[in-house]
């Protein structure tokens, strides 16, 4: 009786496996044939979503098929690597973190564009975004398209400041100065945030404020100096930050980043502009119309606004180059950014959509936006970025709890880098 | 007293899950939780449906999860059985070689089996996911049944074979029906976590439209926020299947009982 | 034990062949690359000997990894037994609706990991999470589960606790299921009490069982990574840092496949000399176990 049950729902099984596989191939043979359909490997999120919207479009247009495939951060990386190492030539095109540029362009994963855009790029994109497109960095080739403009903005609680007559922050001391007298007197708020977690998030959080104190990933001669004056004083005024800021800071990423600033529990962060529709939305925000936004704060040396693109690259690998130059053109074209600026899709890389009367509609912060991509710097451009970023990355976050002095911890952490670059 | 522990302990962050997929972002994160959500809102349900084709998602990992089970437990059951029965040359060499295959990383063999599937032409298949599936079950299964092959008497066999049944008669009529409960038992797991893996899934699978669960839900962490709303809601969705999975298993588990109780 | 016959072997051959297939190739790769430095990026290879073996064996981060990983696979492994053992004896002492209950304990080995993590980390988060909302509640102070260099570690392991327990309640329940109930029969005749039919019946019977689930969580917490990726990133410091954290760190985010299938190998050696003891007994069962004939 049992047996026969058995044996009843395995062979339910194995009818139901057969359907399932027979059900999945037609839908392998997409397309008819001689059609081309172009494979985009792009960053989840909203940018992956507007891009999406965009290759419908793309699509009405000139019926050329995009399927855009969105994944994390750490994935995006991985998968663009292997398909290209393994010559499998799954993707046609792969939006790339811009620290990520020297180590794709020196490892010949890329495609170079130089003879599909003979004369460049247009002069309505910010330099300092075309400039990150080129390897060497500015001077050489050319072997992606800016796609997304993204750069660090600080923000900053309006109405708290006019509560207590403060001035917007110059430098990192008024924002200690200010962030003091807030986390004394404002009830359940704190003056700052760090965004402490280990690795990538601490370093992008830090590497503005060691900036501001003068400092020096790599020195001319490409040795690492992140164990300087400068490397110290900043660790200094990061420590006194961190002191200020939420408990749990230590291992906050900008989601944390984005709930402390939302529920009004801070004053005062760097973060990346994309998601400020959200601290204006009443669904996800509670602090709608109070957030106002500056150039990140200098010190020794002038503000430093850390510029973070998604650029879109055509991989060696590529089978449909030529169709896949001209999505990316369609992407850059101010139609498109504009219409995936819209959607909250991410920043332009062209000047002109800065000045767009419905963008600045839009985004109140387009202005102040522009002015820190003309004025920011890159990260170290150097095919080891990845690895400096996380050995780095794991002092700064030792230092910060406590694990290690300031003193100890940034020479350990430069014998590491020398180490990664000899 | 103790049950009431045993479910509260189980349960509450699958409760928190719930709540959560029913709150906006504001109330996921005000100062003082609610343990009910003020304002419900479908909206998260929605957006798995409207914008990751959930349903569709879910089809996927059902394919591939139970292809690979049914492929693991069929032939682990038989290297098992045959493993805990019998003395034949290599066999510890046999067995150590597939527990290391289990003890390895994952991270070590993406790379030599993308190589693989992508020169076997399986890149963007599920063929390719139910084999890299297997790698990872069928140790884990045929480990797992030798011990229960192991439990049961060989004195039950060898009265069938006096009856004149062949060996294969003997495995599938006699000793299968006794290892219910454990068959049932690694069923479970090598659908579990075909059902949840995520690294190969991510890798070898480019079309959006082939994509597993937990795949999918890694879209949910975006580049700048974690959409906790839809990642609650999807978790609470795609527990929904496994469980049915579970809970068809389960009456095996315990017929098992019954039945060694008249057998043993 | 019978000797083989023809038709064992025509029982293994299927395995053999999936196995001969799609693992003898990574293994072989894994083993070779780790004698080469490889920049997977630049397509750069070169024999590199035993270097990429010194070079982890003599880096410091390797050894906190290695510290960080052997307290979280014990403390996972040791408290999801204990715990896995006494649900499995209580739901088979057999009372109504079991079948209901036994479900709900198996709820959370079924969830996403991706979703298990991120809901922990929610709950954990200091500021907003129900955890230290119940804290001060009962009047205790708050806790730094995630962001404590103390407790982060500790915080991963309840996770795993937490999602795995299930794991040896199946297994220890399907294997108390098929101990036949005429034993347990005939020591009640004899009059035992309830604990020492555990301490001399249950409990050796359930030897194997144990064995397995013990010899299976230990390989399976020590390649836990989903959980530091999500909640703590590896970090605060490197309080989390474990072992298979720092081969992904190598694998994919260096790409020097090289040096990180050279630490996937010493973590393969140690999961072997660690679980040496429960293979034993596992591959042992089933070379002289039920040795009849």
């Amino acid at each position: 009786m049992l047996r026969k049950k058995f044996s009843l729902s395995l062979l339910a099984m194995v009818v139901l496996m057969a359907l399932a596989v027979t059900g999945s191939i037609p839908g392998l043979a997409a397309g008819k044939p001689g059609e081309v359909t172009l494979t985009l490997a792009a960053r989840a999120g909203a940018m992956g979503d507007a891009l999406t919207e965009s290759a419908k479009r793309y699509e009405e247009i000139t019926g050329v098929k995009v399927q855009v495939v969105c994944m994390p951060y750490a994935e995006l990386k991985e998968t663009a690597v292997l398909d290209v190492r393994n010559n499998a030539g799954a993707y046609d095109l792969v939006m790339l973190d811009d620290p990520w540029m020297p180590e794709f362009s020196q490892g010949k994963l890329l495609t170079n564009l130089d003879e599909y855009f003979k004369d460049g790029l247009d002069d309505d994109f910010i330099e300092n975004c075309v400039a990150l497109c080129r390897d060497p960095y500015g001077k050489g080739s050319l072997f992606a398209v800016p796609a997304i403009g993204n750069v660090t903005m600080f923000y900053y609680r309006h109405d708290l400041l006019k509560k207590y007559n403060l001035s917007p922050p110059k430098t990192w001391d008024d924002v200690i100065k200010i962030a003091e007298i807030i986390t004394r007197d404002e009830p359940d708020t704190y003056g700052y945030v760090v965004r402490g977690q280990r690795g990538n998030p601490i370093v992008a959080d830090y590497l503005p404020v060691f900036w501001a104190y003068g400092g020096e990933v790599l020195d001319e001669n490409m040795k690492p100096a992140v164990n300087s004056e400068a490397g110290v004083k900043a660790m200094e005024t990061y420590l006194k930050l961190k002191e200020l800021s939420p408990k749990g800071c230590e291992t906050f990423d900008s989601d944390q980043i984005a709930t402390a600033l939302t529920q009004g529990q801070i004053a005062m962060t760097i973060a990346w502009p994309s998601w400020v529709s959200q601290v204006d939305n009443p669904q996800s925000s509670k602090v709608v119309g109070k957030i106002e936004f500056l150039a990140v704060p200098g010190q020794t040396k002038d503000s430093a606004a850390m510029i973070g693109n998604w650029l879109l690259g055509i991989p060696k690998t590529s089978r449909n180059k030529d169709q896949a130059v001209e999505f990316a053109k369609w992407v850059i074209s101010p139609e498109a950014q504009k219409e995936m600026a819209l959607m909250g899709g991410g920043a332009p890389t062209r000047k002109s959509l800065y000045n767009d009367p419905d963008l600045t509609a839009k985004y109140r912060h387009y202005p102040a936006q522009l002015s820190a991509l003309e004025h920011s710097v890159a990260r170290p451009r150097t095919p080891y970025w990845s690895q400096i970023e996380d050995v780095w990355g794991l002092y700064l976050s030792q230092i910060l709890v406590g694990q290690i002095g300031i003193r100890e911890g940034l020479d350990k952490a430069n014998k590491e880098i020398e180490k990664i670059l000899r | 007293m103790a049950l009431i522990l045993i479910i509260v302990w189980s349960l509450f962050p699958v409760y928190w899950m719930l709540n959560n997929s029913f709150k906006n972002r504001v109330e996921q994160f005000s100062a003082v939780p609610t343990f009910f959500p003020h304002e419900i809102t479908f909206e998260n349900y929605k957006e798995l449906f409207d914008n990751l084709g959930f349903g569709n998602v879910v089809a996927n990992s059902f394919t591939v999860s139970l292809t690979s089970t049914v492929i693991a437990i069929v032939i682990g059951s038989l290297a098992a059985y045959s493993l805990s029965r019998f003395r034949f040359k290599g066999k510890r060499m046999l067995m150590i070689w597939i527990l290391l295959t289990r003890i390895f990383p994952p991270v070590t063999f993406v790379i030599p089996l993308y190589n693989i599937m992508r020169n076997a032409g399986l890149l963007n298949t599920r063929t390719a996911l139910v084999l890299a599936y297997i790698v990872f079950n069928l140790p884990f299964a045929i480990w797992m049944l030798i011990n229960f092959f192991n439990e049961i008497p060989v004195e039950v066999e060898e009265s069938s074979m006096v009856d004149g049944a062949t060996l294969f008669q003997t495995f599938s009529r006699i000793v299968l029906p006794l290892v219910l409960p454990g068959l049932a038992a690694t069923a479970i797991f090598t659908f579990i976590m075909s059902w949840n893996e995520f690294m190969y899934a991510m890798i070898f699978i480019q079309s959006p439209n082939l994509a597993t669960v937990p795949v999918a839900l890694s879209g949910l962490i975006t580049e700048y926020l974690v959409l906790w709303g839809p990642m609650s809601a999807g978790g609470i969705l795609s527990v929904i299947p496994i469980l049915a999975f579970v809970v068809l298993m389960q009456d095996y588990l315990i017929k098992g009982l019954t039945l060694g109780a008249v057998k043993g | 034990m019978r000797k083989a016959e023809k038709l064992t072997y025509l029982f293994v051959v299927p395995a053999v062949v999936v196995f001969a297939l799609l693992t003898v190739y990574p293994l072989i790769y894994a083993i070779v690359t780790s004698f080469y430095k490889i920049d997977f990026i630049r397509a750069k290879t070169t024999f590199y000997g035993i270097q990429n073996y010194v070079g982890i064996l003599t880096d410091e981060t390797f050894w906190v990894a290695v510290k960080n990983t052997l307290s979280f696979v014990v403390l996972a492994v040791v408290f999801e037994t204990l715990l896995g053992t006494v649900f499995a004896l209580f739901f088979n002492s057999g009372f109504r609706f079991t079948k209901l209950y036994r479900t709900i304990v198996l709820v959370p080995m079924l969830l996403p990991p991706i979703t298990v993590a991120l809901t922990w980390k929610m709950m954990y988060d200091y500021n907003f999470g129900i955890f230290n909302f119940l804290l001060k509640t009962l009047g205790l102070s708050p806790v730094e589960w995630l962001s404590s260099t103390n407790w982060a570690l500790l915080s991963v392991v309840l996770t795993d606790i937490w999602q795995w327990t299930p794991f040896v309640f199946l297994v220890v329940l399907a294997s108390l299921q098929s101990i036949p109930l005429e034993i347990y029969e005939s020591a009640q005749v004899e009059g035992a009490s309830y604990v020492e039919t555990l301490r001399y019946i249950t409990l050796p019977l359930l030897r194997p069982a144990l064995a397995l689930a013990l010899l299976l969580r230990t390989i399976d917490t020590f390649r836990v990574f989903d959980k530091m990726y999500t909640l703590t990133g590896g970090g605060p410091g490197n309080a989390t840092e474990t072992i298979i954290f720092y081969i992904y760190r190598y694998g994919f985010r260096y790409f020097q496949t090289g040096y990180a299938a050279a630490a996937s190998i010493i973590m393969v050696i140690m999961v072997l000399v660690f679980s040496i003891p429960y293979i034993k007994q596992v591959v042992g069962a089933a070379d002289f176990g039920r040795n009849t004939n």
